[in-house]
């Protein structure tokens, strides 16, 4: 075929430019640590490669996520430990009440440390994280959870029973916080006895049978019946007992100087002889949910001298059951946060597998071979090389050369 | 004699053999002239015998010519694609500062802020992102925009090009029909390679067939057969212009030499070479590209509000719009055929724009108070397959929402319209950059329900109850009040458990009366169960909304007497659950994929964005193997062409020594000539 004199030139340019735009493209691959220089070298691959980017972002959020929920449940913890140290405390003191025989000035000075500890159980139920929002209190973390009122003399949780959730992988959210509600629970009731008319008549007055007063208590509530009572006496030994609308609730003789009457046992003063004319009113208050803060106020009250003659000792021995199931509470709480601790740390090892799995398959999309990359880098410039050579040497030729 | 006729031979020798070297010179001359053909010197014979004299012949095969102008357009065709789809895919390649990345790192941010949700900062980093999602997405619609403006400069300079290149061509036309006949020594090879030259430029602009004719003059007639020089020296031109909006550039032909031009429209696919390519990807992805962003921005703007209408913020109050779509809706554009005079405005239907798409809609009047809305191209015309929705405009309202494709047309006057009026409306093409955002407070993101539930402390079943998804905020909040509504539910209470397993439960409600029902097998929904069975007792029902804003269930095994609240989340800072949903928005199906059918949302937003990277990649793949595969047949065209036309230096130099030595040797006949004559006069004395 006819060469012209252009062709020859343009034909040794254009491979010339040839090989320099390959090295060029290797150039930038080996710069730029990637094949896929734009989406239009593998659109496949890069869409591929996008969305493991995306899964590796998502994967980068739920680790930072378990981070700030590993913070939140150590914390929780780290307080119910405390909560759960005072519960231990107070079982002790209640059990040294119970058993051990304390001058009226001992129980004194328990109820002091049992004050202190309350002070500490409230403290730790109000406590505040980092941000200064309280822990166990649910969705309304601006506010104390368990505050004191005054009507019912108790420490009551007044927030809700919301969770927050932190999400650790597409499908698993796990509760950051514990409304209190669950760790601070009411364990048992109590109803406020209040002697009102006739207290010389009364020697001692104690709940032996708490449950089935206050299940009486709190049928006469949903019966729309007073709560109150009076005991009338006839004179001749015989009680009865009706309650301030009138009905009458039980009526009998009094035994040994006793009348008992739902779980309440009154032993009448030792010269008291009740007539005719005589009534014992009892004032009995709102059955009261005692969470753990509650039932250690409640055992210091009695220990310093408060309520009926010889309530200590019922409310001592009514703390131990309740202390139990206080501490039960806490620990189950405990509990709780454990498993979902386990179940983070499971999310983590897989969000971390799964991370290996993807980075190596971006790899073997998008990262650049070197062996290959520097192999085809010397290649090309072999090429250009070669090219120069042949462009200069052709070109040298001429028949002008030797025609005179 | 024989003298004389030695003269005169050696006399014809000599001029043509200068004539060979003058042609040779010509040839070396033009050695780097690229318009140039090449001439050889031809030794024509005289009828008679001998010699007549050199001609010069222009070596050219006008089969190859037509062939590597075609493989011109070709290859400028595909360059034409890829002049700017290039670097919009370099662009798209950087994934650093891509849609996708702020897209992800905007619900990053909903996450942190999820970790504590009554934290300010992460508050306020959410809403910078979000400023940042939109502020990235109207930069790259702004970037496509600027490369529409560039294409369709480059289409007004490539039409003022052709058309100086016609006139070029119809001028050289004349001459060498009329030049030819007259003027003697005319160098005619010369206008022709001029001419031929102008075909080459031209077949860098538009595709074209070249008609010979015996006078020399060329017919060249575009794709569909209208021609652009005709032979006897006239030529048309062509214009940019466009139907129906004047922003957009589209080919227009007319006639110059008549006093009434008639106009033809150029479609686009009939172009070719660069003007076709610059269009082909004018409208095959730059625009579907900027409208699949504008569909994208507007989706996340609305699933957003939507997501934080039914929340709380940290002021306790429901969330309000967390961007501003006020400035989206965009004029409906009228044909130019219209004849009525109606404006039509059409914008997204906030709240309801699941099926919104990525095409424009054309809207036609069809008869009185009736209008039919259907996806379109960009011309206009509407795609196949594309569900075609009629709408009623009786009663003359001031919109009217058209929930097959997710928006809302508004008109003063639909009314003025005309029967067979079209307007064809663009809703996303770039709309990014008019999205505000409409929170600068991070305590009106709301992340938290509005509505939170708790079991009765002192219960003593093993039931909790549970809140179902928030759908709404119309009926059961009274949003002024930072409360729940009158008759909004606000409480269960079991009254019993019967033998029979079934449950006997109030419903209380907010400054109303409650609702005993009686023989629930499963105490779900019960709010929607009390409703059923109020419509099957022929009551009105007592909880207003379809569907109900919010709904309550109670799972697991209550015991009698136990009982549960609803209460307005007041002071619920620390909730997160409309923050989870925010995030959910990332995992589910937002975006429209095709108008054909009647698809529902089914992509992703990662989806949709990858959707535009890979389009724009495979465009560019394909192109730049077709433009290689083009480029190789313009190089071996190149080649024959050079075979026949190019000069070869060392062929002139061969030339130029055998047209020398034969000169010699004819100056030597005319020396023989003259010595014989000489010598013949000598003899005679």
């Amino acid at each position: 075929m006819r060469i012209s004199t252009n062709l020859m030139f343009q034909r040794g340019l254009d491979s010339l430019q040839r090989s320099e735009s390959a090295l060029y493209k290797v150039q930038q691959q080996l710069t730029r640590q990637t094949k896929i220089l734009s989406p239009s070298d593998d659109p496949i691959a890069n869409s591929q490669v996008m969305n493991l980017n995306n899964a590796l972002a998502q994967n980068e959020q739920f680790m930072r996520n378990s981070t700030s929920l590993e913070a939140n449940l150590r914390q929780s913890e780290a307080n119910l430990d405390g909560v759960n140290s005072g519960l231990q405390r107070a079982r002790e003191l209640a059990v040294g009440v119970v058993n051990g025989s304390y001058s009226a000035d001992d129980r004194k000075a328990v109820a002091k440390e049992l004050r202190a500890i309350e002070k500490q159980l409230v403290d730790q139920a109000n406590a505040r994280d980092a941000q200064g929002e309280y822990m166990f209190a649910g969705f309304q973390s601006r506010k104390e959870p368990m505050q004191y009122d005054a009507s019912t003399q108790s420490y009551q949780y007044v927030s809700d029973q919301g969770a927050r959730n932190i999400q650790l992988t597409p499908n698993l959210k796990l509760a950051a916080n514990e409304p209190g509600s669950k760790p601070f629970a009411n364990v048992s009731q109590r109803v406020d006895i209040n002697v009102e008319s006739g207290q010389n008549l009364v020697g001692e007055l104690r709940v032996s049978n708490r449950e089935q007063f206050t299940d009486f208590t709190e049928q006469q509530q949903s019966n729309g019946n007073p709560r109150d009572f009076n005991i009338s006496f006839d004179g001749a030994g015989n009680y009865s007992i009706d309650d301030t609308s009138g009905n009458n609730l039980a009526s009998g003789a009094i035994t040994d100087g006793k009348i008992s009457f739902n779980g309440m046992d009154i032993t009448l003063a030792e010269d008291a002889s009740p007539s005719a004319s005589d009534t014992i009113q009892i004032s009995n208050g709102e059955p009261i949910g005692r969470n753990p803060i509650t039932l250690v106020s409640d055992l210091a009250a009695a220990l310093e001298g408060k309520g009926t003659n010889g309530q200590w000792e019922d409310e001592a021995s009514w703390a131990l059951d309740d202390l139990n199931k206080a501490m039960d509470n806490v620990v189950g709480t405990q509990a709780d946060i454990g498993a979902r601790m386990n179940v983070m740390e499971s999310a983590r090892t897989q969000l971390r597998d799964a991370d290996v799995v993807n980075q190596t398959a971006r790899a073997e999309l998008a990262d650049v071979d070197y062996n290959e990359a520097v192999t085809e880098l010397v290649k090309n410039e072999t090429l250009y090389q070669a090219s120069q050579q042949v462009f200069s040497r052709i070109n040298q030729l001429s028949l002008f050369d030797y025609v005179q | 004699m024989a003298s004389f006729d030695l003269l005169t031979k050696g006399q014809t020798a000599v001029l043509a053999h200068q004539r060979a070297l003058a042609i040779t010179g010509q040839n070396i001359n033009n050695i780097n002239n690229p318009d140039y053909v090449r001439e050889r010197a031809e030794y024509v014979s005289n009828p008679f015998g001998g010699l007549r004299g050199v001609e010069s012949r222009r070596m050219i095969d006008e089969y190859i010519v037509g062939q590597l102008n075609r493989s011109h357009m070709d290859v400028a065709f595909q360059n034409g694609k890829l002049d700017q789809a290039e670097p919009l895919d370099s662009l798209l390649g950087n994934t650093e500062s891509s849609i996708n990345s702020a897209v992800t790192s905007f619900f990053n941010s909903v996450q942190d802020a999820n970790n504590d949700p009554s934290s300010l900062t992460n508050r306020q980093v959410v809403i910078s992102e979000a400023e940042g999602l939109m502020t990235r997405m109207s930069d790259f619609s702004r970037y496509l925009n600027d490369q529409e403006n560039i294409v369709n400069e480059r289409v007004r300079d490539s039409v003022q090009q052709i058309n100086t290149l016609s006139k070029n061509i119809a001028e050289l036309n004349n001459e060498l029909k009329f030049g030819s006949s007259n003027v003697k020594g005319f160098d005619a090879n010369s206008l022709r390679n001029q001419r031929d030259q102008q075909l080459e430029e031209l077949s860098k602009l538009v595709s074209f067939d070249v008609v010979k004719s015996d006078s020399d003059a060329v017919q060249v007639n575009l794709k569909n057969g209208v021609p652009l020089v005709l032979k006897d020296g006239r030529y048309n031109m062509i214009t940019a212009n466009s139907q129906p909006d004047t922003g957009r550039v589209e080919i227009q032909i007319e006639s110059t030499n008549s006093s009434d031009p008639t106009k033809f429209y150029l479609k686009p696919d009939q172009l070719g070479s660069a003007l076709g390519g610059y269009m082909d990807y004018r409208d095959n992805q730059l625009l579907p590209a900027q409208r699949r962003i504008g569909q994208m921005a507007l989706r996340i703007a609305d699933t957003m509000n939507s997501q934080n209408q039914k929340g709380m913020d940290l002021d306790n109050q429901l969330g309000q719009k967390l961007f501003d779509l006020s400035s989206t809706p965009v004029r409906a554009l009228d044909f130019e055929e219209n004849t009525g005079n109606a404006n039509i405005n059409v914008g997204l239907l906030e709240g309801n724009s699941a099926k919104l798409t990525s095409d424009n809609l054309l809207i036609t009047k069809t008869g009185a108070d009736t209008f039919t809305v259907q996806a379109a191209d960009n011309q206009g015309r509407a795609i196949k397959n594309a569900p075609e929705v009629t709408i009623s405009t009786a009663g003359n309202p001031s919109a009217i929402a058209v929930e097959e494709y997710g928006v809302e047309l508004t008109s003063a006057n639909f009314s003025a319209a005309s029967d067979g009026d079209k307007f064809l409306a663009k809703p996303v093409e770039d709309i990014a950059g008019d999205i505000g955002v409409a929170i600068s407070r991070p305590e009106d993101l709301a992340l938290a329900k509005p509505v939170r539930v708790s079991d009765d402390l002192e219960n003593q079943g093993s039931a909790n109850i549970e809140l179902e998804s928030i759908n709404g905020t119309s009926n059961f909040f009274d949003a002024a009040g930072k409360t729940l509504a009158d008759g909004a539910p606000t409480g269960v209470a079991v009254d019993a458990v019967n033998s029979d397993g079934t449950f006997d439960v109030t419903l209380s409600r907010k400054n109303g009366s409650d609702i005993t029902l009686t023989g629930l097998s499963d105490l779900k929904n019960l709010a929607q169960q009390a409703n059923d069975q109020a419509a099957a007792n022929g009551n009105p029902a007592p909880f207003a909304g379809s569907p109900l804003d919010y709904d309550i269930s109670i799972n697991g095994q209550p015991a009698a007497g136990d009982s549960y609240s609803i209460e307005y989340n007041t002071d619920g800072f620390d909730d997160n659950r409309n923050g989870e949903a925010f995030t959910e928005l990332q995992q589910n199906a937002q975006l429209r994929r095709s108008s054909a059918d009647s698809d529902d949302a089914n992509m992703t937003f990662a989806e949709g964005y990858s959707r535009v990277v890979s389009d724009i990649g495979s465009y560019v793949q394909q192109t730049r193997s077709r433009r290689d595969a083009a480029q190789a047949i313009e190089a071996q065209t190149q080649a024959m062409y050079e075979a026949k036309s190019g000069v070869n230096l060392e062929e002139e130099a061969a030339n130029l020594i055998q047209f020398e030595r034969a000169y010699n040797a004819a100056a030597r006949i005319i020396t023989v000539a003259q010595r014989t004559f000489d010598s013949l006069l000598n003899a005679v004395g």
